[in-house]
């Protein structure tokens, strides 16, 4: 009898949230930028996610790839979780931190502002970030690329 | 192979580690520093939990170093010091130290090779553990990971071997692998403790060892899936005036599955593992089969409720058996003359977490458990006369910073 009640205790606390969980926003999409040496005029979804991920540590080309991003708490870091990677930023945290804590993988390195995103991905071989969808990074001379998420 | 050269390589790597030249992006350092309290009832938990002012002797410090010496290449390393009652009290111990080496990568896949002291892929938890950011609990489920039954100094948190990995990207899914070797080590001398339930009895060491662990995370975790398999060969030796007065050989085999369901708010959890553990070619009589042999199952469900970007919900039952076969322990108390509650443990866990700021945390549970079966004999030194509790609770609280 005991032994029900609690399973059922359980069961309870494990359901009754799922009314709670709302419903994922739709919003415009963050664009993806990369160094303008990158060799790759658009990448798929599954290769974004395993950059994002930390999994993949070189471009095909051959130069290694240096992830940015904004810091966790920052509106469009979640924006472009869930409209590009199509996770949520909790998930990106804690793959991170599964590699840094068993020794196969490191972090991204942050960066403060948008406008330090543009600057370090303009200026960093290999560099792969995020900026808001209506921002124009070609407008400057050695600005980052747009690359199109297939 | 033995551990031997493979610490001198270890060395050359930890130096050649320090003694690279910082750049940015490829350099990294990070670190941990952990404080739990715990007040208990029946038995205890992580120290002398029972008395008034709870148990303070659970403490976990880290730092790990990481470098790209070249596209292709990283080296890690991650020191700690813990002292998780008496379980575990290790002023300085190395929980990896390894090479890594990218040897194809494509758009779609990648395979690598991994050498040094390795953190063990058994299920979804065990290979960052060592940090409670990587954690949803204080304790992990113990069904699961055996912290209480001594797991660290047995060697299933890390050992020296070698390994082979790979990701393999289609569509929605990220395949990923991995299959590593552990060579010959010696074992911690509490680690009697894990399989005899006893400490002080001998000396043992893992011979030979193998585990493969197969993942696919769907949707960029929306669903994640996990198989484990492991198998570990271990040679006890005997002291003096014990029990066993023969050298024997015998064998751990492990199955894990593991799911996860991700949402915006919720997580699901559920891991189930098979353990059996048997004696090779010991000249075995009665005793001592009942004490090592074991077909153990144990599994646990969790749910974590994310109520907002600091604070967060946790609710979790968890189960195991130690044997299959004889689920309420009656057989195995004829036995052994010990309490039939010493051969389950039934474990109703409520959390919460609270993140001020990323670096930050603080996680408060609450554990009630129905059995003896995790309870650890060196925090509780009457568990040998069987008079560990079959009912009892705790209350666990830690504090983390980390960088």
């Amino acid at each position: 009898m005991k032994r029900w009640s609690s399973w059922l205790l359980a069961a309870a606390l494990a359901v009754v949230p799922l009314w709670a969980a709302p419903a994922l926003a739709e919003e415009d999409a963050a664009k993806v930028i990369v160094h303008p040496d990158v060799a790759q005029d658009d990448i798929s979804r599954s290769l974004l996610r395993g950059i994002f991920g930390m999994r993949v540590r070189i471009w095909p080309d051959g130069q290694p790839v240096r992830v940015f991003v904004l810091e966790a708490d920052h509106p469009l870091h979640a924006q472009f979780c869930r409209t590009q990677l199509r996770t949520y930023p909790y998930q990106l945290e804690q793959s991170w931190d599964r590699l840094v804590y068993s020794g196969t993988g490191q972090r991204p390195t942050r960066v403060p502002s948008i406008e330090a995103m543009r600057r370090e991905v303009a200026t960093t071989p290999g560099a792969i970030g995020y900026v808001p969808d209506d921002s124009a990074p070609e407008a400057a001379a050695h600005a980052a690329r747009i690359l199109d998420v297939r | 192979m033995s551990a031997r050269p493979l610490s001198t390589l270890a060395a050359a790597l930890l130096g050649a580690l320090l003694a690279a030249p910082a750049q940015a992006g490829e350099w990294q350092l990070h670190g941990f520093a952990a404080q739990g309290w715990t007040l208990s009832e029946g038995n205890n938990l992580n120290g002398e939990s029972q008395n008034g002012g709870g148990s303070f002797d659970f403490r976990e410090i880290g730092l790990n170093a990481s470098w790209r010496p070249t596209p292709r290449g990283l080296l890690a390393a991650q020191v700690a010091s813990v002292q998780q009652g008496e379980v575990t009290e290790e002023d300085l111990t190395l929980d990896y130290l390894l090479a890594d080496f990218v040897v194809f990568q494509g758009p779609r896949k990648r395979v690598g090779l991994r050498g040094g002291k390795l953190k063990l892929p058994f299920g979804f938890y065990n290979d960052s553990r060592d940090a409670i950011f990587s954690r949803p609990s204080v304790l992990l489920p113990q069904s699961v990971y055996l912290d209480n039954d001594g797991a660290r100094a047995f060697g299933y948190f890390s050992s020296w071997g070698a390994s082979v990995y790979g990701d393999f990207y289609t569509g929605a899914h990220a395949l990923n692998w991995q299959l590593q070797a552990l060579v010959d080590s010696r074992l911690e001398d509490t680690a009697a403790i894990s399989i005899l339930r006893n400490p002080s009895r001998g000396r043992f060491r893992i011979e030979d060892g193998a585990t493969l662990r197969l993942g696919d995370d769907i949707g960029g975790g929306r669903w994640r899936i996990a198989l484990t398999l492991g198998t570990a060969g271990l040679r006890y030796s005997p002291q003096d005036e014990q029990v066993f007065d023969m050298a024997g050989d015998f064998r751990l085999d492990q199955l894990f599955l593991s799911a996860e369901h991700n949402r915006e708010r919720i997580s699901w959890t559920a891991e189930i593992v098979r353990r059996r553990i048997r004696l090779d070619d010991l000249i075995s009589h009665p005793a001592v089969s009942s004490q090592i042999d074991q077909d153990s199952v144990g599994f646990y469900l969790q749910s974590v409720y994310r109520l907002s970007e600091r604070w967060s919900l946790l609710a979790r039952y968890d189960e195991r058996q130690r044997e299959l076969q004889d689920r309420g322990g009656q057989r195995q108390s004829r036995e052994t003359g010990l309490p039939r509650h010493y051969f389950f443990g039934r474990d109703f866990t409520l959390g919460a977490q609270y993140s001020p700021r990323p670096q930050w945390g603080v996680w408060a549970e609450v554990h009630i458990v129905d059995g003896a079966l995790w309870v650890n004999p060196l925090d509780n030194p009457d568990y040998a006369s069987g008079a560990a509790e079959r009912h009892w609770s705790a209350l666990t609280l830690m504090a983390a910073w980390r960088f």
